[in-house]
This record gives C-alpha cells, sequence and structure tokens, in this order.
C-alpha cells in the first residue's frame, strides 16, 4: 500500500430519482474515502445501507449530485472519458447470472477488450490471461449457464480482469454462493490483489469476509459510521449493534467471554486467533 | 413422535435417454417427523432441490413411493392435488415469484385457488401477516415497492397463507444480509411452535441448522448419508469434514483445542454453546446450565 492514490470518494451524496409526488431518499450522504495503490478494502453494511450505490458511483454508473468521484484521477462526470474510467475501475455485481453475455466462456470474458477494439492478438492474450487468473481456462469453451455459481462469478471477475483495471470493486459477489463458491471466489479475490497488485473494494454484509482487509468501512443509513483497520472496527461493538451487522462467531464468543470475566484479546477475530486466545486460559487434560 | 411425510427408497434420474442422464436420488429413505423442524444439507448438486420436489407431486419418482400421513401421494389425481395444499414449497428467492398488485392479493392467491370464502380467506391473510411481520400499509403497497427483505416475507406469507401441515423452503434466508437471516428463521421458528406445523429446510448455513434444526439429514450423491439430531450429526466431525461439508466455526475451534489436549467439550454449535462450555472447563458456574 502506497500513497498513490487509485480511487477517491470526495464529500459524495447521491439521491434516487423520486417517483412524481414523493420525496427523493438519499442514498449515499457525505461518504468520503480514499481507495490507495494496492489497497484490500471492505465496505461493510446491511441490506439497504447504501452499498450498492457505492459500487454504481464508483465507475460512473452513477454520477454525484454533490461532491466528486475520482478514479485514477478522472472525474466521474466527466462523460466523454467514461470508457477510460470503467477500464480502471471495474465493478462485479451480485448475481452472476444478470452479467454474463456471452454463450462462451471465453467470449463473455472477450466482450469488454473487444469494445475497447483492441487488436485481434492482444484480446486473445488478455481473455487467455484472464482465464488463467481465475483458473478457468481449461473451461474457456464451456457454456457458462452449465457452470456453479462459483464458477460463473469467476468468469465474471475474469471478464472485469481482461480490461486490466487498477480497481476491481464487488458488490456483494458471493451472497447468491454456496459455502465451496463462496470460499472459492474469496480466494481468487485475495491473490489478484496479492500477485497482481490490483486494489479491491469488497463490498458485502458478511463481517468475515472483512477480517483480512487493510481498511474497513462500515455503512449505515447511507453514511460512513466506522472506519480503520478489522481490529479497530471490530473493537467498536457498541457502534456495530446498532447497524444490523453480526460480529463473526469467533469474535461474538470472544466478547461473550469477556463480558463473563474470561480474559480474552481484543483481536480475536479468525477461528486461528480464538484457538490460540482459549488455549492461553483453558487447563490441560490431566490424563490425555 | 410420528412420521407425517417419508420417502421409501425413491429413485429419480434426469435427462433419460440423453447423454446427460444423471442419477439425482438413489433410493432415498427420508422421514419429518410431525411438529419437527428437519433440516436437508449437503453440497450443491447432492440432490436436496430434486427430493424436496418429490413432496408434494412435482415430480414423480422412477421407484419407490413418497407417503404423506401414510398415503402414497401419486397415487391419482386427486392425491396429487392434495398433496399441493398440503405440503406449502417456498422455493429459492421466492420473492421473484410475486406479481399481484398488492401484497394482500399476492398472500390471497394461494388461498383463492384452495376455494375458500372471502372471509376465511382474510382471516388467513392476517394470520400469515402476523407470521411474518408485514403491517397492514404494507399490504396494501405493490410487492416492488418494498425492500428485498419485506419482499421475501412476504412471499413466505403467501405460502403459510394456505395453512400446510408440512412447510418446506429452500434456502429461506439466501442472500439476506446476518440480521435478516435470523429473524427469518426466528419466524420460521414461531411458526412452527405455534401451528404446531411441520418444517422441512434445506440450507446451508451450519449455524442456523445448528441453532434451530431439530433434525439433520445429510445428503451426498443423490443419497441420505446421514441423519439424526444435531448433536448426533455434528459429532461425526471427521466424516462431515472428509465430505468436505463444513461445520459451524466455532466447532472447529473447539475440536483444534481437544486435539491439542485441552479438557474442553466438542459439541458445542452455537456460540452461546461454546461460551458454557468455556465457562466449565474452567470451573465457573456462570449461567451454563448442564
Amino acid at each position: 500500500m502506497t500513497d498513490t492514490i487509485w480511487l477517491r470518494f470526495d464529500h459524495v451524496h447521491y439521491s434516487y430519482p423520486a417517483e412524481e409526488g414523493q420525496k427523493a431518499v438519499p442514498a449515499v450522504t457525505d461518504v468520503s474515502f480514499d481507495v490507495h495503490e494496492g489497497e484490500f478494502v471492505c465496505v461493510l453494511g446491511h441490506n439497504g445501507s447504501g452499498k450498492s450505490t457505492i459500487a454504481k458511483l464508483s465507475n460512473a454508473i452513477l454520477i454525484p449530485d454533490q461532491g466528486v468521484v475520482t478514479a485514477m484521477e478522472i472525474d466521474t462526470s466527466q462523460e466523454s472519458r467514461e470508457l477510460e474510467i470503467r477500464q480502471n475501475v471495474g465493478v462485479v455485481m451480485q448475481n452472476p447470472d444478470n452479467q454474463i453475455v456471452a454463450t462462451i466462456v471465453e467470449e463473455d470474458v472477450a466482450f469488454g477488450p473487444e469494445n475497447l477494439a483492441l487488436p485481434q492478438k492482444e484480446i486473445r492474450r488478455r481473455v487467455d490471461d484472464a482465464l488463467k487468473a481465475v483458473d478457468l481456462y481449461d473451461m474457456r469453451f464451456h457454456e457458462p449457464h452449465k457452470l456453479s455459481g462459483g464458477q460463473k462469478q469467476r468468469v465474471a471477475i475474469a471478464g472485469i480482469l481482461a480490461m486490466e483495471p487498477h480497481v476491481i470493486v464487488l458488490d456483494e459477489p458471493t451472497s447468491m454462493l454456496d459455502p465451496k463458491g463462496r470460499t472459492e471466489v474469496l480466494d481468487y479475490i485475495h491473490k489478484l490483489n496479492r500477485e497482481r497488485g490490483i486494489a479491491v473494494v469488497l463490498i458485502t454484509h458478511y463481517m468475515d469476509e472483512a477480517v483480512q482487509a487493510d481498511t474497513v468501512y462500515v455503512m449505515e443509513k447511507g453514511r460512513i459510521v466506522l472506519r480503520g483497520t478489522p481490529e479497530a472496527v471490530f473493537a467498536r461493538e457498541d457502534v456495530l449493534d446498532s447497524t444490523g451487522l453480526e460480529l463473526p462467531e469467533c469474535a461474538a464468543l470472544a466478547s461473550a467471554l469477556r463480558q463473563a470475566g474470561v480474559p480474552m484479546p481484543k483481536s480475536v477475530l479468525s477461528p486461528e486467533a480464538l484457538a490460540e486466545a482459549l488455549a492461553q486460559v483453558l487447563p490441560r487434560e490431566v490424563t490425555p | 413422535m410420528s412420521v407425517i411425510l417419508e420417502t421409501k427408497g425413491i429413485v429419480y434420474r434426469y435427462g433419460v435417454g440423453t447423454p446427460f442422464e444423471l442419477k439425482a436420488l438413489d433410493d432415498v429413505h427420508f422421514a419429518a417427523e410431525k411438529g419437527a423442524m428437519t433440516a436437508i444439507i449437503g453440497h450443491t448438486g447432492s440432490g436436496k432441490s430434486t427430493l424436496i420436489q418429490h413432496f408434494n407431486a412435482l415430480l414423480q419418482p422412477e421407484k419407490g413411493q413418497v407417503l404423506l400421513s401414510g398415503e402414497d401421494v401419486n397415487r391419482d389425481k386427486e392425491t396429487k392435488r392434495r398433496a399441493r395444499f398440503r405440503v406449502g414449497m417456498c422455493f429459492q428467492y421466492p420473492e421473484y415469484q410475486l406479481f399481484e398488485s398488492t401484497v394482500y392479493r399476492d398472500i390471497c392467491f394461494g388461498p383463492k385457488n384452495m376455494g375458500l370464502s372471502e372471509d376465511e380467506i382474510r382471516v388467513r391473510v392476517e394470520k400469515a401477516a402476523g407470521f411474518t411481520g408485514l403491517t397492514k400499509s404494507m399490504l396494501e403497497k405493490s410487492p416492488f415497492d418494498l425492500s428485498g427483505g419485506e419482499r421475501r416475507r412476504a412471499a413466505i406469507a403467501g405460502v403459510m397463507a394456505m395453512a400446510p401441515e408440512v412447510l418446506v423452503m429452500d434456502e429461506p434466508a439466501a442472500g439476506l444480509d446476518p440480521k435478516g437471516r435470523r429473524d427469518i428463521f426466528r419466524l420460521i421458528e414461531n411458526y412452527r411452535t405455534s401451528t404446531g406445523s411441520t418444517i422441512i429446510i434445506v440450507s446451508h448455513s451450519m449455524e442456523d441448522v445448528a441453532a434451530f434444526a431439530n433434525r439433520v439429514c445429510v445428503m451426498r450423491g443423490g443419497r441420505i448419508v446421514m441423519e439424526g439430531t444435531v448433536d448426533e450429526v455434528f459429532s461425526r466431525y471427521d466424516e462431515l469434514r472428509q465430505m468436505r461439508l463444513t461445520v459451524p466455526k466455532i466447532t472447529d475451534v473447539f475440536h483444534t483445542l481437544r486435539a491439542r489436549g485441552f479438557a474442553v467439550d466438542t459439541n458445542v454449535y452455537t456460540v452461546e454453546q461454546a461460551r458454557d462450555a468455556v465457562l466449565r472447563a474452567l470451573g465457573k458456574a456462570g449461567d451454563a446450565a448442564c
């Protein structure tokens, strides 16, 4: 993580256009945050907290009513530079079935670069590279609708990768997947961040997906109510409680034990950390 | 407890006679106890959805029988029709099936098809709305003006309004945030205890299964490979791990600790059970009732 900022929200406000006779309800209110080069950011919030609006604002699908979003230093309100913005910041949506356009996996991945009017050879290179990055190269001739949910979501990610973006924004990419698909997709997202230096904005309501992020932002009613490292954010149970989010089970147990007078460190988030913390307090079996 | 719904050695294949033929159910013996919540777990493709579609005769087995209160649901047209009303189905993402102009009218759809009187229908709708926490003003709205969680509850109310003896739900909490999940499971549990209905639930969330189910049934490759109480099934930890089925994360931690030689129970599946187990091991009474 460096000081270079790849995506910036600067006092952003947004309301969806209201129907006639009704008042517009603000979806996002005064939101500011930066995504640095190579950073892994997690935006947490329950359904209706404004998370998805953040995704749509990040690459000019929506333009702020007030404030500015800049993607790789380009103001997203500059309509003439829309294509450039979307090359730099790619968005993966929740439902894999809503974002697959072709009938063959590799054609779907090629859709983006084809629209950039790149030379044939370059498209081939990018498609192969993207499919290899998510381990779907061997399935490149398959029909997307016959893949599992996790595989479909990986096709969607490959489609974004083929645009060679700096930032990938994922809007609840795992909420429609089974546990296996969920782990699979998360593993690839982390790998892309680690190995390719792609900055990730993971939007989710699963707090356990935020454990490994560099920075966590918690949203409630369109505002950011908490920000910081996962440890710092998860320690603020007072605020989290009111947002309808639930602590990851391991953290919830640590907290329950702390309340019962058992010493537990503040930073227990993962199963490994919980096992370690319990190992410090539990008695050894006398007869093994 | 008596059995209300059971399958006896049912077999079902998809795409018979094509290169894609797939045996989805292979000699399945399933039984649901009256008034209990039974959870069916297993990986995608293990046969869960195919199995539940047999419960109200949406699919007919090639071999074997589906018995509802001892009666073969596939005997004739009449038994099939009865099964559709006695066994209510709530598929994944049921809110996609909302279609009426108001929530009230949508919930009416099932009871209307049963040929009930207007008065009876009104009573049913109000009851179902009560169970699912839908307010009067929500009932007058278009389903499309509700939030995702409210739409889900409206769709569930539509099935509850038919007052089925057995309510089958495929991933009722899929895609909801953690609070939404808990709310859905609590309302189902409340519905079960107040009406005495039998609930069959398909779920991927072991945490929810551990917290709410009375019995658990594990499917793999079109067969039922384990069946029992939450305790009986989750205690077969190593076998579940081998099937690459997850157990609650907390349970994992306690098995790790046990393997490292700590004196702690491993039959813990929820945060409360885990807290009590630790307090017991530390010799603190706490509010641990054991």
